[in-house]
């Protein structure tokens, strides 16, 4: 789960899984904020990526 | 026999000619060349084929007073220029001119039969695609939910290229792509060759690319043909890659954009197209955060609110025992307030009893009432049995003593 997500649909995937499983009240109140982090996360990963080329972001791996 | 010199015979030929033929006649034949010289004369080279090899030819022209028009009507309406290639039906006189020989004159040309033409062609192609079985291989490859490198086939010096790069990549949102541009004729038969050379160049290296665009810009009515041939339209329909385009076309679409898994009119809505793509998941993805984080916070909320509960139920629990030890220890204090004045009291009343009983038990009491008192020898006297003749007795009354012997 803490690994990065290598493509948009992998981090929407895992996004809308963890929603499914905080509905499904499988999360108790002490994984509750590590979700909420986590689904941060991936948000945060899409919304860089939809904003920066391949190159850019090649870049920022290397260094 | 009859002598005649060329030009005599040449007014023979012309002179029957005349008189044999009607004015004019719709023939149908193929443009074979066309030209078009500075004073606005067209000059054609008409010809009809049997597969490759030409079957028959003569030469034509339409005078530039007749060309100007009949162009524009032409172009008006099949949306394309006269141009070599082209099969047409046209109204014609034949001319026999004594130094150039015979040519046709035409006057008028039917647009619909070209249409009817091409529309015959253009549904003979899509019979062959159809039968081959690839008509439909593009549109079943799937677009990624994000197109984000983009392999372009457009010419440079388009301005619809211009547009499109402009519109695209100054979107509000910032959204950054990776474009890369293979350049291409996009009119005219030589447009199929370089498409397809295009094509090629990304096939190598397709892994690079999310989809190809092919996009023109539109504004003059320039010639679509190409974009309905066999050979360019099996290439885009096997192409691995999702192929969007927007050739600007006004009207009909072309065969290419049949076979392409998506197809828009202009690179304009193919720039639309790729942008709301992307701010379409952007909100499906925020909308999901959405649900993630209200619901999140419900269940915090309903947390807190099931621990108050327990906190008031406990509140509660603790508030009523310590009410009760409270009576508890009143009501002790109470009765060790009150319970010695009883005790005393009842003592009092205990003593006051006892107290009077004694007094009743007095014997001066007694005596008022008349009775007596024996003594004996100075003991009074309860066992009267032991009493004797003679003794001497006292008799104590209330106020005397009177001494006296039995007898």
């Amino acid at each position: 789960m803490a690994a990065k997500p290598k493509t948009y649909d992998e981090a929407f995937s895992e996004l809308k899984s963890l929603a499914e499983k905080l509905e499904s009240d499988e999360i108790s109140i002490d994984e509750l904020s590590k979700v909420v982090d986590r689904s941060k996360v991936l948000v945060k990963y899409c919304q860089e990526r939809l904003r920066s080329t391949e190159a850019s972001l090649n870049a920022e791996d290397n260094n | 026999m009859t002598q005649y010199t060329l030009s005599d015979f040449n007014v023979l030929v012309k002179q029957t000619l005349t008189d044999h033929l009607a004015p004019s006649y719709w023939i149908v034949a193929e443009i074979g060349e066309l030209n078009v010289n500075r004073n606005g004369h067209c000059y054609l080279d008409l010809v009809e084929k049997d597969g490759s090899q030409i079957k028959s030819k003569c030469r034509g022209t339409i005078w530039s007073y007749s060309f100007v028009n009949i162009s524009k009507d032409f172009e008006r309406q099949t949306g394309s220029q006269l141009v070599s290639g082209m099969k047409i039906l046209f109204n014609a006189s034949l001319e026999f001119h004594e130094v150039y020989g015979l040519s046709l004159n035409i006057k008028d040309i039917d647009p619909s039969f070209t249409l009817g033409e091409r529309e015959k062609q253009k549904q003979a192609t899509i019979n062959q695609l159809e039968e081959d079985g690839i008509i439909d291989l593009n549109s079943s490859l799937i677009i990624p939910t994000v197109p984000q490198r983009i392999a372009v086939i457009s010419s440079e010096s388009a301005a619809g290229y211009e547009d499109f790069m402009n519109q695209i990549e100054q979107n509000q949102y910032n959204y950054q792509f990776d474009f890369r541009l293979f350049n291409a004729t996009m009119q005219g038969h030589a447009a199929v060759e370089s498409i397809i050379g295009a094509l090629h160049q990304i096939n190598s290296i397709e892994d690079k690319f999310d989809i190809v665009i092919m996009i023109r810009g539109g504004g003059a009515k320039t010639d679509l043909d190409c974009f309905d041939d066999y050979d360019l339209c099996a290439h885009l329909a096997q192409f691995p890659l999702p192929i969007v385009t927007g050739i600007g076309h006004e009207r009909d679409s072309t065969i290419s954009d049949l076979v392409a898994n998506v197809n828009l009119k202009t690179p304009t809505a193919v720039a639309e197209y790729i942008l709301s793509a992307l701010m379409r998941f952007e909100n499906d993805v925020l909308t999901v955060f959405d649900e993630i984080r209200k619901n999140a916070t419900q269940k915090v909320r309903d947390h807190l609110d099931h621990l108050n509960v327990m906190k008031n139920n406990l509140n509660a629990s603790v508030e009523q025992i310590m009410q009760k030890e409270k009576y508890q220890l009143e009501f002790i204090a109470t009765s060790f307030q009150q319970r010695p004045f009883e005790i005393i009291k009842n003592e009092t009343n205990t003593l006051i009893l006892i107290s009077k009983l004694i007094q009743s038990q007095d014997p001066e009491k007694i005596l008022k009432k008349g009775f007596t008192l024996t003594k004996a020898e100075g003991e009074y006297i309860t066992d009267y049995s032991k009493i004797k003749k003679g003794d001497i007795i006292e008799t104590i009354s209330f106020k005397r003593t009177i001494k006296s012997r039995v007898e």
